[in-house]
């Protein structure tokens, strides 16, 4: 879990969404967020995990439809197993496609700072430069996913933790040593811009901005939470599936939660905003978007001793930690067609490489980020939180709370308290209604659901133009697809194991 | 730096810290246990 605690959600994500939802506005709710729905959610997801491999599974459709069981009849349970399935599969699908390219972002800046091609240049302008260039786009995003197909292919999972237990230390250690390095720049470009203007933008508490947006805000910051903790992804699940059933999973989550948190909030926080305040001004930083750490990075290499080296160093990092977080969902894909369709490992692989190609190639194909940015809208944010409720509705409702916190500590190495029962029971499916419901309803007045001029000025920040316009439309398509598959993958994983019990109605496999 | 902005800081890191703290000795603790 090591390798995939720290990854580019915390340098490059975080940033830019704390930037776009307000800064002190959006951290009222992500705190919120990760005490009542990150640590209870991903104690939910070990503990599922956990149960259904002990069944041979580590797909969530049949995690889901052998919990749901104990409440319902299989016929019922199985269209819960459907609806994670589904889910599952959209969010590891739809998540890699432009989650690779941002790796593929971090190869090529690789190789710029090497060569010193941002240095003495405008960093915004280069960015922007950089993903219009289609070739040099396909040529980074395709040698990554390369790698990842022989990562993958290969088995070659022990080459690579031993790569994580000296790059991910190394990369703890860089980050510490940048954030000291940003935090005194003081104002290099002009007096009124410099990084702690940006660290007072993102702590200042600033409840008036989000009172005015407040569904949109703290979903966004709750996505987040998600996003950086591997949440509603189907990864937890499947890597938890490899325990023992006396594993503990109640300290072992958490201690995944505050090792990311580490990360995210101190290291990636006081990084590309800071920097950003420093050399682009406030204005820029917070309309930078999803480039913005790239964007702003760069600047501090520009200007300090060796900073090609440093440059190349920061950013190879960068990309190794993306890279494992990769590998997770890459396997989680690998895995679905190994279990459910039993293809062998090595075909495998590549079915998964070709289906994520043409899956990235719009995305890599796309310079003004808009099909990325539509993307990362209902996938990192909305499906992710809806497959979190999920997790809550299967895993402690229906599979009883009881049971639940039994199975929670088989083998555990704390006690955790009993108030976080109700917390799992009530308080974090009700949360998540409510960011739903309310951020459904915003988007409903506003006219998301038909791409309205205001949803794509406000919420995505772009012109209103019939490109763009397309890019939304195109980008919708594919995740209606995405979703057909999944429930079809879901319903035939399940009928595959189930199908006699499922004709029965009644439950015949039980450990 | 703005008070409040200093003061919302200081929690969060210090949360963030005390939870990496106590999660990762108390896991570092069981797993020598473990080994022994």
């Amino acid at each position: 879990m090591a390798g995939n605690a720290i990854g580019l959600g915390n340098f490059w994500r975080f940033p830019y969404q704390l930037a776009s939802n307000g800064g002190g506005a959006f951290m009222i709710p992500y705190f919120i967020a990760l005490f009542f729905l990150g640590i209870p959610v991903m104690w939910i997801e070990w503990t599922t995990g956990r149960y259904g491999g002990k069944y041979g599974h580590g797909t969530i459709g049949p995690m889901f439809y052998l919990m749901a069981r104990e409440s319902l009849k299989p016929k019922t349970a199985l269209i819960f197993g459907i609806i994670g399935g589904m889910l599952a599969f959209s969010v590891a699908s739809l998540l890699s496609s432009y989650y690779y390219q941002v790796i593929g972002w971090s190869a090529a800046y690789t190789y710029y700072s090497l060569t010193g091609a941002y240095f003495g240049k405008d960093t915004v302008q280069f960015f922007l430069d950089y993903v219009a260039n289609t070739k040099a786009v396909i040529f980074f995003w395709g040698l990554t996913m390369i790698l990842l197909g022989i990562a993958v292919g290969q088995g070659v999972s022990k080459g690579i933790e031993r790569w994580v237990k000296v790059m991910m230390p190394l990369l703890y250690v860089f980050a510490i040593l940048l954030v000291i390095r940003a935090l005194t720049l003081g104002s290099p470009v002009k007096p009124e811009w410099s990084a702690i203007k940006g660290l007072e933008y993102i702590w200042k508490p600033d409840f008036q901005t989000l009172s005015q947006n407040f569904f949109k805000i703290s979903l966004a910051a709750a996505g987040q939470i998600f996003f950086t903790l591997s949440l509603g992804m189907g990864i937890i699940h499947n890597y938890a599936s490899y325990l023992g059933p006396e594993d503990d999973v109640a300290l072992s989550g958490l201690a995944t939660v505050s090792l990311n948190e580490f990360a995210e909030v101190i290291l990636g926080g006081s990084l590309a905003i800071p920097i950003a305040f420093a050399y682009l001004g406030p204005e820029q930083a917070i309309k930078g978007g999803v480039g913005l750490a790239y964007m702003a990075l760069p600047n501090v290499f520009a200007n300090m001793p060796a900073g090609q080296i440093f440059g190349a160093m920061w950013f190879l990092l960068l990309w190794f930690a993306g890279f494992t977080s990769a590998i997770a969902t890459y396997n989680y894909l690998v895995a679905m067609l190994e279990e459910d369709i039993h293809i062998e490992r090595k075909i495998g692989t590549w079915v998964v490489w070709v289906f994520l190609f043409l899956l990235g190639l719009p995305v890599a194909l796309d310079s003004s980020l808009a099909y990325l940015s539509e993307l990362d809208m209902w996938v990192g944010s909305y499906f992710l939180v809806l497959l979190g409720l999920f997790d809550v509705i299967v895993a402690v409702w229906l599979f009883k709370p009881d049971n639940f916190w039994e199975e929670l500590h088989k083998g555990a190495y704390i006690d955790v308290p009993g108030w976080f029962k109700p917390i799992m029971v009530f308080i974090a499916p009700l949360f998540m209604i409510i960011l739903l419901g309310g951020n459904t309803y915003d988007y409903w007045q506003m006219g998301a659901f038909s791409a309205s001029e205001q949803y794509i000025t406000q919420v995505l920040g772009y012109d209103y133009t019939p490109e763009v316009v397309s890019l939304i439309t195109r980008a919708r398509i594919v995740i209606f697809i995405i979703l057909i598959i999944g429930a079809i993958e879901a319903y035939m994983a399940i009928k595959k194991k189930y199908g006699e019990e499922l004709a029965k109605n009644e439950v015949l496999i039980k450990l | 730096m703005d008070a409040g902005a200093l003061g919302f800081l200081i929690f969060a890191w210090g949360s963030i810290f005390i939870m990496m703290y106590w999660s990762i000795t108390k896991l570092l603790h069981h797993e020598k246990e473990g080994k022994a």
